[in-house]
């Protein structure tokens, strides 16, 4: 792959990473920050995915993984959480 | 050459996926509304990452694109999963706020035609010293069948006032769509949704001096069957029972059980059609008290024969009873119930019984062919619960006759 391709795509997608922060500190409630930090996750993992391609070595897509497995665990966790807590009144 | 050609590719795929997870972010950042978000964000948790992550290609590095290809499977499988929760989280949150928006009650009613209205049952409950407030839970199942036949055989004192509560999930209903609420103002077989199972079994249960009104009422059949036991001030819940499915008893999961966690009054599971025979369990604690006190004060146990148990762990030894031993102390136990119940005239026996208490209790209800189980339970709760377990919780799935479950109400979130 072209280096300046690879670089351009990295710089990018830490600018995507940026505008996925501005996602979660503009949503409005829990599940809106749920879907946020699920977003953001995945811009995560893309920035780790394309440093890797950058450096040519693999171990940062498998902290991608590691980072994917977290992602769902928490977004299961909390949507569970909203769901079994009673309406306070 | 190929190595060219592998790299023009990856290229290209890495600029797409960069492009699609812009165009995801740029309609998320868009967007206020969840379910809009969730349309646009698939374009970055789906396509956007797996592009990027099948560019591994143009690396020409085994270790890489094995890696890559793994990340990718396992988050085709994951975005999937993710998305699906959150839309379903969503669908109810909002369905619950959008029917009510004074956000007070987060469900719809509608009330079904009776023979008495909602105020008279209110007026009739307020009347007799010893009258009742019940709610009776009916899902349309064999088990709420039950639970019907039950509520229509026992011999409720006069001014009895009892809600026939219909919980019905937001998909259950049949509008077209799933965020309009019921119309409380018609009638429920005017909105598709007739309900000649519960109109049919408040006609069953009334009878003179007792108020009957049914209601539908939208949202989960817990929240639903605790906020309308906590409105009407309930003294008892009647709800059926429903068979577990396999997983769902591997992680101890039942409806009763968690209309038992939610509700603020006692709450009968019902699998018998009436309550001649009334086993009441005891083991000192404050919460088997306060299901004696029921026992004897309610006047639905006026005609019932009560057989008083406690279960004591160990087998009686040989020599008689040390006064200090836990044998010794049951029969303290079981004979202070006993003379509980006898001052307020009731027909008791009574036997301390020895094993595991869930499984004993329930074999011994089956051998008397006893009609109802009396519990006290001390509302244990997730944790709690899955690390010492519940005896009532155990003789709740163990047991094949009713089960009148005795415990605090669940603490509100302040």
């Amino acid at each position: 792959m072209p280096e300046l391709v690879v670089l351009a795509a990295f710089g990018w997608c830490t600018l995507l990473l940026a505008a996925a922060g501005l996602l979660l500190l503009r949503a409005p409630d829990t599940l809106h920050r749920i879907l946020a930090l699920d977003v953001l996750a995945t811009i995560l993992i893309m920035v780790l995915t394309t440093l890797s391609y950058v450096h040519a070595v693999a171990y940062y897509i498998d902290a991608a993984l590691a980072l994917a497995l977290l992602s769902i665990a928490a977004t299961l966790a909390a949507t569970l959480y909203i769901t079994r807590r009673r309406q306070p009144r | 050459m190929l190595e060219g050609l592998l790299g023009g590719v990856g290229a290209i795929l890495l600029l797409a996926g960069c492009a699609l997870a812009t165009i995801g972010l740029f309609g998320l950042l868009l967007k206020p509304d969840i379910f809009e978000q969730l349309h646009v964000a698939g374009l970055v948790t789906g396509p956007g990452i797996v592009l990027v992550l099948l560019a591994s290609i143009g690396t020409a590095s085994a270790d890489i694109v094995t890696s890559a290809v793994v990340v990718a499977a396992f988050v085709l499988v994951t975005a999937s999963i993710s998305t699906h929760v959150i839309a379903q989280t969503a669908v109810r949150r909002y369905s619950e706020a959008q029917s009510e928006p004074t956000g007070r009650h987060p469900v719809a009613r509608a009330s079904v035609p009776t023979p008495t209205s909602p105020e008279a049952v209110d007026r009739l409950a307020d009347g007799g010293a010893r009258a009742m407030r019940v709610v009776v839970g009916h899902d349309g199942s064999a088990g709420a069948e039950q639970a019907a036949r039950l509520a229509a055989s026992i011999e409720w004192p006069a001014g009895t006032g009892i809600r026939i509560i219909r919980a019905a999930a937001a998909e259950e209903l049949p509008s077209v769509d799933v965020l309009s609420s019921v119309d409380s103002r018609l009638p429920i077989s005017d909105q598709g949704f007739d309900e000649p199972a519960l109109r049919a079994a408040a006609h069953h249960i009334e009878r003179p001096g007792i108020g009957v009104e049914a209601a539908l009422v939208r949202g989960d059949a817990a929240d639903v069957l605790a906020d309308e036991a906590t409105s009407f001030g309930a003294d008892l819940l009647i709800t059926g029972s429903r068979r577990r499915g396999f997983v769902q008893s591997l992680v101890g999961w039942s409806a009763a059980g968690e209309i038992v966690d939610r509700a603020p009054c006692p709450v009968l599971v019902a699998r018998s059609t009436e309550l001649r025979t009334v086993m009441l369990t005891t083991d000192g604690s404050a919460q088997s008290a306060a299901a004696a006190e029921l026992v004897a004060r309610w006047p639905i146990f006026d005609l019932a024969r009560i057989h008083v148990v406690t279960v004591s762990g160990e087998a009686p030894p040989a020599r008689g009873l040390g006064a200090g031993s836990p044998a010794a102390a049951a029969h303290r136990t079981i004979d202070a119930v006993a003379a509980l119940l006898m001052d307020a005239g009731r027909d008791v026996t009574r036997e301390v019984l020895h094993g595991r208490p869930g499984s004993r209790i329930a074999e011994e209800a089956q051998a008397r062919s006893i009609d109802l189980i009396v519990i006290g339970s001390r509302g244990r709760t997730g944790l709690g619960r899955t690390l010492l377990g519940s005896v009532a919780g155990d003789v709740l799935a163990a047991a094949s006759c009713s089960v009148l479950i005795v415990a605090p109400p669940p603490r509100r979130p302040s």
